[in-house]
């Protein structure tokens, strides 16, 4: 074998041209295909770091089936307790929500993300600490000594990586923690928080009915799913029959903690996956193709093997050597190309990753690489061995013989390829067709405002540290002080920008109406909490009665702003300006009435790829202020240059208080998108290479063919025929080829695409333009590739053809 | 030399027939051909009368459509195509008129080769390849490729390779029309000399001059035996 390897190699080394595109066309194939799978591996394969069992862990919600079932609630907190004490099948029931945790120990406050905890959670993940300890049982109990565990990274960046930390007294919110423990590196559970505190909640402030705690359960040893759910839904029908008012129609979701993680991506990233397979397997058609023509031009080397006694086996393993070398070499470099795709995808997203996402070259992804490279040696390979190791053995030998592989088969197996190719090529670019369209309509999106010259950042005061009429006099301070910097036109805020994804649904009653007897009924609408100016800086028009003032404040009669869904929706037939309506913070308390002052267009605030139709209330900021809001301003010039001016503006008005998630609406709008974008954009890659390969593949037929054809066609033209009859006899080959790939990948792709149902935004899976688009592209593409050689076939000198042997 | 009653090769009313599309031509017709064990056979005959397909069939390279081949005693004209290449690479040794020497492999390679595909230890076919180099006088050149020799040289390099496996017989096809006169010369005496140390061998030529060097001259035409003759030595 290893005379096979060496000498496979040196035969390579002897034909560079053949040899580098082999090899680059594998590279491509697996570089892309590797890169790929480090997708794959990261979100559905490669453990989670430092929880134990994770094939225990199950995420928990709660859901109103009525109102959406692709949608998840948090778990009401009461709820949460009645799980945690009734469930026999789980060995741990935790429950988190995320916080702002401000850092005001060193010179300049630090803003970190941060995760009130169940104090038995880190317990029963298996997390250690890699300094002092985890919380214990009884520190999330009311009243309890404030502690918090650091993350790996705010431990080094803001302490120093100081090994004495544990027990040191640092302010986090305006409140005197103790550090007890210092996290591992890379933890940041559940998703990219920096500080962990335990969850000291109140159950009369987390009524039932406020959905909003994010849950997570460890199975018992043995348990399966089906039983955990099964339990879960029987509490969670006896809480609904206990709680009629808050919990009837409510519904427990039980999936396991990574599929929540992932159920976003992992259809798309399946996706993507088959689209790179089908690169690869293209990369592996063409190769194929060149053996099949190499195989035939050492017809005579292969018979003089066989004369002098070599069995089939031994030219196949010497044939398949070489391939392996070529694989090995393919592989090589694609690997490192790899390196450098996953490079490109991680900065490609723009939103950070949860701390489990990680791109990372494990021996999966090597192995993965390995066992392509190996598989595609003997996919590619493995024909053209079978196919030379059979030549015509007499005529080989003779000198200046043909062999049987040149003609007949082997030509209807490299044409039946390159048909492969375009077929495959088609269903890719229709994919690409289809997910860019939809990547463009989302763009094209009109949300309801201007999000040009735009800059957005969050700020606000924690609720453990300040009033809420000191977060109204924080806002009043600061957005005329923001809109004082040269060159801001107007500023506000607003607790939800738009695009965001960032708002909640509340319940509401108009006036004349009782309070519903049940949640599941209630009217529903987005709520968020402006600022006087918002409409202007966002240009949202207003469409009838007025914007909110300064004077619409605490002392002040409560008015409220709707949108035109909800003047549709809820005053069909009268005029909403003047009426009243209600939002319920809690059943059961007597509702705060508000009057409609004004009308405005509608704006989009979900996620653009998770849109729902929900009326929208704006409530004035300064008549129940929120501590957290995103303060917007709009700029005369570049927006981003505006940061540092608004950063200080901010500590100008309270020392202590940080800006983060600093972004232009702009980018905003991007992130409200970005997987499609993301998806899409590799999908056209990877279709663009598809498309290239295949044309490589086609010309390379097409020449082969000419060569092959160089006597028939010195033959016709010494017959008299003109180089446009050449032209067309060549090209009319090639084209037939291009349409029977067209014909097959249509009908193809017309099932394929449906896998993207669900994933495209106003674009039908099988969008005629997508698909008349593609053929015609690829049909383009198709004649250039055949152009070449029949332009070569026309310039043939017919005394020197027809002597061509 | 020996000359018993036993055949090395018997072939009896021996056909070969081609079909190609609706045409069918009778390369061999009724070939009956004994040689002995180191027997020195020239077949001789004008362009198109079958001496390359006799050979072809001989060296187990193609079958007949028809008659019986036996060599060294057992039925080899219907084998399977696994059993008839490991009885090429033990039995028989080719000299190609076109040397047939595959360009990428060194002279020591070439000469190597069918012994690889025999399974033979490396220390063996290290031996045995030296000494077949020496015996035609290319031992020196065993590491050059095919491309830096003279066709002269080439062709003592195929017949190197040929004697390597020590096969029960040599097929030698037109073995000097790619060389001028004076390297032809030298592997007929090449030739002459394996002969005379004991070698069986077939030699296909349409040279009187070549075809004297044999014992026996073996005439065909149209695909037919039509002399026999017997050199006086």
């Amino acid at each position: 074998m290893w005379n096979d390897i060496r000498f496979g190699a040196r035969m390579l080394v002897k034909t560079p041209a053949f040899t580098i595109i082999a090899v680059l066309a594998l590279a491509l194939g697996i570089g892309a295909s590797t890169t790929t799978f480090s997708v794959v591996n990261a979100l559905l394969l490669k453990p989670w770091p430092y929880i134990q069992d994770q094939n225990r862990l199950l995420y928990v919600s709660e859901y109103f089936p009525k109102v959406s079932s692709e949608h998840d609630n948090g778990v009401a907190y009461p709820d949460y307790l009645d799980f945690k004490k009734q469930a026999t099948t789980l060995e741990g029931f935790g429950t988190t929500t995320a916080a702002t945790m401000i850092l005001s120990d060193g010179e300049k406050p630090d803003r970190y993300l941060g995760a009130f905890i169940t104090a038995d959670a880190f317990s029963f993940l298996g997390v250690q600490p890699i300094l002092g300890r985890i919380f214990r049982a009884d520190e999330d109990q009311k009243g309890a000594t404030p502690v918090a565990l650091l993350g790996y990274e705010v431990w080094k960046n803001h302490f120093g990586s100081d090994a004495n930390i544990i027990d040191r007294v640092v302010t986090i919110n305006g409140k005197r923690v103790t550090i007890v423990g210092v996290m591992p590196k890379g933890w940041r559970f559940p998703e990219a928080c920096d500080l962990w505190m335990p969850l000291q909640v109140e159950e009369k402030e987390n009524a039932r009915g406020n959905f909003n705690f994010a849950c997570f359960a460890k199975m018992k040893r043995g348990v399966s799913i089906e039983q955990a759910r099964a339990e879960l839904e029987a509490i969670g029908t006896r809480i609904a029959a206990d709680n009629p008012q808050t919990n009837s129609g409510v519904s427990v979701r039980v999936r396991f903690f990574r599929e929540e993680a992932v159920s976003d991506a992992k259809t798309l990233t399946l996706l993507l996956m088959g689209a790179v397979l089908f690169v690869h397997l293209i990369a592996c058609a063409n190769v194929a193709n060149l053996l099949l023509a190499r195989g035939a031009s050492r017809a005579r080397e292969i018979g003089i093997r066989l004369a002098l006694g070599a069995g089939r086996r031994a030219i196949i393993r010497q044939l398949l050597a070489e391939s392996l070398v070529l694989a090995v070499v393919g592989s090589a470099l694609g690997l490192i190309l790899a390196v450098w795709g996953i490079d490109l995808v991680i900065r490609a997203v723009p939103v950070e990753m949860p701390y489990f996402i990680r791109f990372d070259f494990d021996w999966r992804v090597f192995s993965f690489s390995l066992a392509l490279g190996l598989g595609s040696a003997v996919l590619f390979g493995l024909f053209p061995a079978l196919q030379a190791s059979r030549p015509q053995l007499v005529e080989a030998i003779k000198e200046g013989g043909r062999s049987g592989i040149g003609g007949g088969k082997g030509q209807r197996v490299r044409n039946g390829l390159v048909v492969a190719e375009v077929a495959l090529a088609l269903v890719l670019l229709v994919g690409a067709g289809l997910t860019l369209r939809s990547f463009l309509k989302l763009q094209a999106t009109d949300i309801g405002i201007d999000p040009s010259h735009t800059l957005t950042f969050r700020v606000g005061l924690p609720p453990t540290q300040f009033k809420q009429e000191d977060a109204g006099r924080f806002f009043t301070a600061l957005i005329p002080q923001i809109a004082s910097i040269p060159g801001v036109e107007s500023s506000a805020a607003t607790t939800s920008l738009p695009a965001s994804g960032n708002i909640g649904v509340s319940a509401l009653i108009l006036e004349g109406e009782a309070e519903p007897r049940q949640l599941q009924n209630a009217r529903l609408a987005h709520g968020l909490a402006i600022t006087p100016g918002y409409l202007a800086t966002c240009r949202i028009p207003l469409l009838r009665g007025r914007d909110f003032t300064l004077a619409d404040n605490k002392d002040s009669q409560r008015v409220v702003l709707i949108d035109e869904l909800a003047a549709h929706k809820w005053f069909p037939h009268t005029d909403p300006i003047g009426r009243q309506l209600a939002m319920l913070e809690k059943l059961g308390e007597p509702p705060k009435w508000a009057t409609i002052i004004g009308i405005v267009r509608n704006v989009v605030y979900d996620r653009l790829t998770e849109r729902r139709e929900f009326p929208c209330v704006y409530a004035a900021q300064y008549q129940n202020p929120e501590w957290f809001m995103s303060v917007m301003l709009r700029t005369k010039t570049d927006p981003a240059a505006f940061a540092n001016f608004a950063r200080a503006a901010v500590l100008a008005v309270n020392k202590e208080i940080p800006i983060y998630k600093v972004k232009t609406m702009d980018q905003v709008m991007v992130e409200s998108f970005w997987e499609r974008r993301f998806f899409g954009t590799l999908f056209t890659v990877f279709a663009g290479l598809a498309l290239f390969l295949a044309a490589i593949g086609l010309y390379g037929v097409m020449a082969y063919s000419v060569r092959q054809r160089t006597q028939e066609i010195g033959v016709r033209m010494a017959l008299g025929a003109q180089a446009g009859d050449v032209l067309r006899l060549v090209t009319g080959h090639g084209i037939r080829l291009v349409a029977s790939g067209l014909a097959i990948g249509v009908v193809f792709a017309f099932f394929l695409t449906k896998l993207l149902q669900g994933n495209l935004e106003g674009v039908s899976v099988h969008d005629p333009l997508s698909f008349g688009v593609v053929s015609a592209v690829l049909l383009i593409v198709g004649l250039l590739a055949c152009y070449l050689p029949a332009r070569t076939a026309t310039q043939l000198d017919p005394v020197r053809a027809l002597r061509y042997e | 030399m020996n000359n018993g009653s036993k055949p090395l090769i018997h072939l009896e009313d021996v056909t070969k027939v081609f079909l190609t599309d609706e045409v069918e031509t009778h390369a061999l017709s009724g070939i009956h051909l004994d040689i002995k064990d180191g027997e020195y056979v020239s077949i001789a005959g004008p362009s198109g009368c079958g001496k390359s397909t006799l050979l072809s069939i001989l060296g187990l390279l193609d079958t007949p459509s028809g008659g019986s081949y036996s060599l060294k005693g057992s039925e080899v004209a219907n084998l399977s195509f696994p059993e008839r290449a490991r009885i090429r690479n033990r039995e028989i040794g080719f000299i190609f008129q076109s040397f047939n020497l595959i360009g990428d492999l060194t002279v020591y390679e070439n000469v190597e080769l069918p012994l690889t595909y025999r399974g033979m230890s490396s220390g063996d076919r290290k031996s045995a390849v030296t000494q077949a180099l020496e015996r035609v006088g290319m031992g020196h050149r065993a590491k050059h490729l095919p491309s830096q020799l003279s066709g002269g040289q080439q062709q003592r390099v195929a017949v190197a390779r040929a004697l390597a496996g020590k096969p029960a017989i040599l097929l030698a096809d037109e073995p000097t029309g790619n060389l001028d006169s004076r390297n032809g010369e030298a592997v007929m005496e090449l030739l002459r000399e394996l002969h005379a140390a004991g070698a069986t061998i077939c030699m296909v030529t349409h040279d009187p001059r070549f075809a004297q060097n044999a014992d026996r001259t073996v005439h065909l035409f149209d695909g037919r035996v039509v002399e026999d003759n017997r050199i006086a030595a």
